[in-house]
């Protein structure tokens, strides 16, 4: 070794010792500034109970913090929505707290708009900003969220709602909005009916996902490990029909490929057979009888014989699905993303309550069915306590965001107020709310990260995280029973963010417009005041402190188990009103001869909608039917694939008439031969270094077709051309996937 | 070496040194202390054990109250300070700087000392309850102006005193 040599490495060795000092990395202590309660254990830490806020399902959690800071999240064992229990995001939350690409201040927009080019300000500024531009936009201000029914949206009611032309609108949310739109059609009250699991006997699951995305996944999952577990002599049996064999439809016990958007037309083949039973067998003496005359006429055409071919199911296992609803009540069809995702989505909405109404009916008669419908008065407490939220169900449509987006582009708007939510990302691309967003004067928000919307605002407001603030929430769908939840913050904000609901009142505030409350806290427990005297749980006698305090330590409000009984039965008026309704279309599709494939979009139960996507522990979790993770894939059945040449990794290039993206096969039997499937939530650009370049994005492919009476998006009736893209990649996978599920699928 | 060519000798070269360097680097990760026993953080507060708990005697469990109680011996809230200071030292400069810290609600955020690896457990309570002082592992604090660390914690020292006191020297009694 020369002189030199022995210089450099001499350098390196040195340098390597300096930066082996430099790990030394100097942690810090922060106690508190005041300890906040007596004989608080730094270490046993202390557990508050407040309200998920990941999805809109609305699941009470308790957070277990340390040192003032959030450990763990589990579920609330008293809470009626999820009793305990958690998916994987709720679990997850605490990530996004103390996630690295937190916004942690406000930023104004500093380049061109859309640019993405910010400046931080001050809150001063940025709260004085809102409230000039709110002021100053009397008839032209927007308020967009993502459905979520809590406190801001009722704040923004309150303060915005006064103007003339302002528009309130919640962000395209795959099977939940169709639900809303079924059950405005159906139930009077604009909320679905709620399908009692737990007590069922038979569930009939038509292409409801319903342990992974619809409604409320942990309730379900829930209400399926009661119906299986917890009676001694019954174990509920389920059938799943649908184009793809989901994680649900593997918990099922068969499995029926009916081809996409004929399930309305199966729900009314089985009420067909249903309604000829009572009729010849005399059962179900509550219904009139000129009433079942209508009904058999109007289904005469959907005799199980007529339509076997187009529900690709044989007469005789029609008949059999129909038989529990007949003689083995308590039995239950529930309806989901695959009835209401076409555009004869709300007519297969409609069959299937005709179906479950009829039903119960039979059970009545024979006093064998007990299910848990919402007793009125409290549908009408539900529906008071929902009006503090400002979101009424007509708001929660695609068509009032197609609307929206529309008026965007033609300039209506001075400002909006966006919260939570990324239609850019999420809504089909052939919106193109990213223009639209370009159009309006001035647009504020409210984000916790940057992301695909938040970039193209003029004003970033750095919302708390869930765990760090206040709010209240009245969840939609499950359970029937009016839920007032609360949400409290467990932990100091860990940046310099403020609560979204607080921001708005400042700003209103200061740009002298009436506001409802000084701050979110006082918001709610106006709202607690209120109710107060109905809230038969809460002794009458305890101050309103005292009481506040039991409530938040519970999580919220809800009515005790017996409470829950039904009080009055509803009313069956609305069966009878329904002949006209018994009618499902042949669903229409987009795409025509060059587009053979139907297109099966689906939520994957860590994605969601894709904010889950820039959260590592949701990533490298295995999707539980191809175990696949930290990327995005194309779902093909093997046939499909073969004819095709392509094996799993290889590349291929999903074309619609919208547009086409490029994934990696994965060869899977449980789909349809003529469906190819890909999950929601990839393929980000600007949603952080975790979320970004994974995947495709598949809302590229989908258009902005609507179900004509509900206004639903018919986001599974678009059809696509597939092509070998050349290439392949490995997929990553936490094992084998034949093991996991093949098993499962039942062939008939 | 006449075979290897200018060429092979740069790569040669570059290869040791990439080695060595790798090598030294890992040796001083790895086995070097996570804190060298003269770790003497400057804090946001010249707070003086010194003062406190050797001048005034203070007893070290009216401040780490948790050390008796949970695994870590825990920092006093501001407010706890505040007992005293609120009638004490108003005109000495550090003594002002934590009245700001209370009064703006603001937390102090001390530079941590003491540490071990995420892979030990240790727990102050069962060691304050066998009767062990607090200076056998944090040194003569009561005499320290600034506090430093004054050992190294490596395993080494921890197995010494368990084999003293005839303490579980088992891995798993404190890599659990
Ligand atoms: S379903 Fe999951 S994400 Fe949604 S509220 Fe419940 S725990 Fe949170």
């Amino acid at each position: 070794m020369d002189r030199r040599s022995f210089l450099k490495v001499g350098a390196v060795t040195a340098s390597s010792g300096v930066l082996g000092a430099c790990g030394q990395v100097t942690k810090k202590v922060i106690p508190f500034v005041t300890r906040p309660d007596d004989g608080v254990n730094p270490v046993d830490g202390y557990w508050y109970a407040t309200t998920c806020a990941e999805c809109n399902s609305g699941c009470g959690v308790i957070v277990r913090t340390v040192n003032g800071r959030a450990k763990k999240i589990e579920g609330n064992a008293v809470h009626p929505v999820n009793g305990g229990k958690l998916c994987a995001k709720g679990q997850a939350a605490v990530q996004r707290v103390y996630h690295r690409d937190r916004l942690t201040q406000p930023l104004m927009r500093k380049g061109a708009k859309g640019s993405g080019k910010f400046e931080p300000v001050t809150w001063e500024k940025a709260i004085a900003t809102l409230g000039e531009k709110l002021a100053g936009a009397e008839g032209s201000v927007f308020y967009l969220n993502s459905g979520n029914n809590d406190i801001t949206a009722g704040v923004a009611n309150a303060i915005l709602g006064k103007m003339s032309g302002f528009t309130m609108a919640t962000n395209h949310d795959p099977g939940k909005e169709s639900q809303f739109a079924g059950g405005a059609t159906l139930n009077e009250y604009p909320h679905t009916p709620y399908p009692d699991l737990e007590n069922a006997e038979f569930s009939l699951l038509l292409g409801a996902d319903i342990f992974e995305s619809d409604r409320n996944p942990v309730f379900f999952a829930r209400s399926f490990g009661a119906s299986r577990r917890d009676r001694p002599s019954i174990r509920g049996r389920l059938v799943y029909c649908g184009s793809r064999l989901s994680s649900t439809a593997a918990s099922c016990d068969k499995w029926f490929p009916v081809p996409p958007g004929y399930l309305g037309v199966l729900a009314l083949s089985i009420a067909h057979v249903v309604v000829e039973s009572v009729i010849s067998r005399g059962l179900a003496q509550s219904i009139q009888r000129n009433a079942l005359g209508r009904w058999s006429e109007a289904l005469a055409e959907y005799a199980p014989e007529k339509v076997a071919d187009k529900v690709e199911i044989k007469a005789e296992l029609i008949r059999r699905i129909a038989r529990p609803f007949i003689d083995e009540a308590p039995a239950v069809a529930i309806a989901g993303d695959d009835i209401a995702g076409y555009s004869n989505g709300v007519e297969g909405l409609d069959a299937v309550a005709f179906l479950n109404m009829v039903s119960y009916e039979i059970g009545r008669e024979k006093l064998r069915i007990k299910p848990r419908h919402t007793p009125v008065s409290d549908q009408d407490l539900k529906q008071r306590m929902l009006a503090w939220f400002g979101l009424a169900p007509e708001k929660q449509t695609f068509r009032r965001l197609k609307e929206l987006v529309d008026a965007m582009s033609a300039g209506k708007y001075k400002v909006g107020v966006i919260h939570h939510t990324n239609p850019v990302f999420d809504t089909p691309a052939s919106l193109d709310v990213k223009t639209a967003l370009g159009k309006v004067g001035f647009v504020a928000a409210f984000a916790n990260f940057m992301d695909e919307t938040t970039s193209q605002a003029d004003l970033v407001l750095p919302d708390h995280h869930w765990l760090e603030s206040w709010s209240a929430q009245v969840p939609n769908f499950v359970p029937g029973v009016p839920v007032l939840n609360l949400r409290q913050p467990v932990i100091r904000p860990f940046n310099d963010t403020r609560s979204a609901t607080d921001v708005l009142l400042a700003a209103a505030g200061k740009a002298g417009m009436k506001i409802p409350a000084k701050n979110g806290e006082e918001y709610i427990r106006k709202i607690v005041d209120k109710f107060r005297a109905e809230m038969l749980e809460i002794d009458p006698t305890l101050s309103r402190d005292a009481a506040w305090r039991t409530l938040l330590s519970k999580g919220g409000w809800w009515p005790s188990e017996e409470e829950q009984e039904p009080s009055e039965t509803p009313s069956n008026d609305k069966l009878w009103a329904m002949k006209n309704r018994l009618k499902v279309n042949d669903p229409s599709f987009e795409g025509g001869s060059g587009f053979p494939y139907h297109l099966h979009l689906y939520q994957t139960v860590h994605m969601g909608r894709g904010a889950g996507a820039n959260q590592g522990w949701l990533q490298e979790a295995p999707d539980p039917i191809t175990t696949l993770m930290w990327q995005s894939w194309v779902e093909m059945n093997p046939a499909t694939a073969s004819k095709y040449g392509l094996i799993e990794g290889d590349l291929v290039t999903v074309t619609s008439p919208h547009g086409s993206i490029t994934a990696p096969v994965f060869p899977y039997v449980g789909i349809r031969p003529d469906v190819i499937s890909i999950p929601l939530g990839y393929g980000h650009t600007e949603y952080g270094e975790i979320a970004n370049n994974r995947g495709a994005n598949p809302m590229k492919l989908i258009g902005t077709g609507m179900d004509s009476q509900s206004g639903a998006l018919a986001w599974r009736s678009c059809k696509v051309n597939v092509k070998k893209a050349g290439g392949s990649v490995v997929m990553l996978r936490s094992a084998h996937p034949e093991g996991e599920y093949k098993g499962e699928i039942f062939q008939l | 070496m006449s075979s290897i060519s200018p060429i092979g000798k740069g790569a040669l070269a570059f290869l040791t040194i990439a080695a060595l360097g790798a090598l030294s680097g890992f040796g001083v990760n790895y086995f070097g202390p996570i804190y060298l026993t003269t770790h003497k953080p400057v804090q946001p507060i010249a707070y003086s054990h010194k003062l406190h708990a050797g001048d005034n005697k203070i007893p070290c469990q009216y401040c780490h109250t948790f050390a008796r109680r949970s695994e870590m011996a825990g920092v006093p809230s501001t407010q706890k300070c505040m007992n005293c200071h609120e009638f004490l030292g108003a005109n000495k400069p550090e003594a002002q700087k934590l009245n700001d810290y209370y009064d703006n609600d603001k937390p102090i955020e001390w530079k941590r000392v003491f540490d071990l690896p995420d892979h030990v457990w240790f727990n102050h309570k069962r060691h304050i309850r066998k009767g062990v002082k607090c200076q056998k592992c944090h040194g003569p604090i009561e005499t320290m102006e600034v506090v430093y660390r004054s050992n190294d914690f490596k395993m080494g020292f921890c197995l010494s005193c368990h084999q003293e006191n005839g303490a579980p020297t088992d891995c798993w009694t404190c890599h659990t």
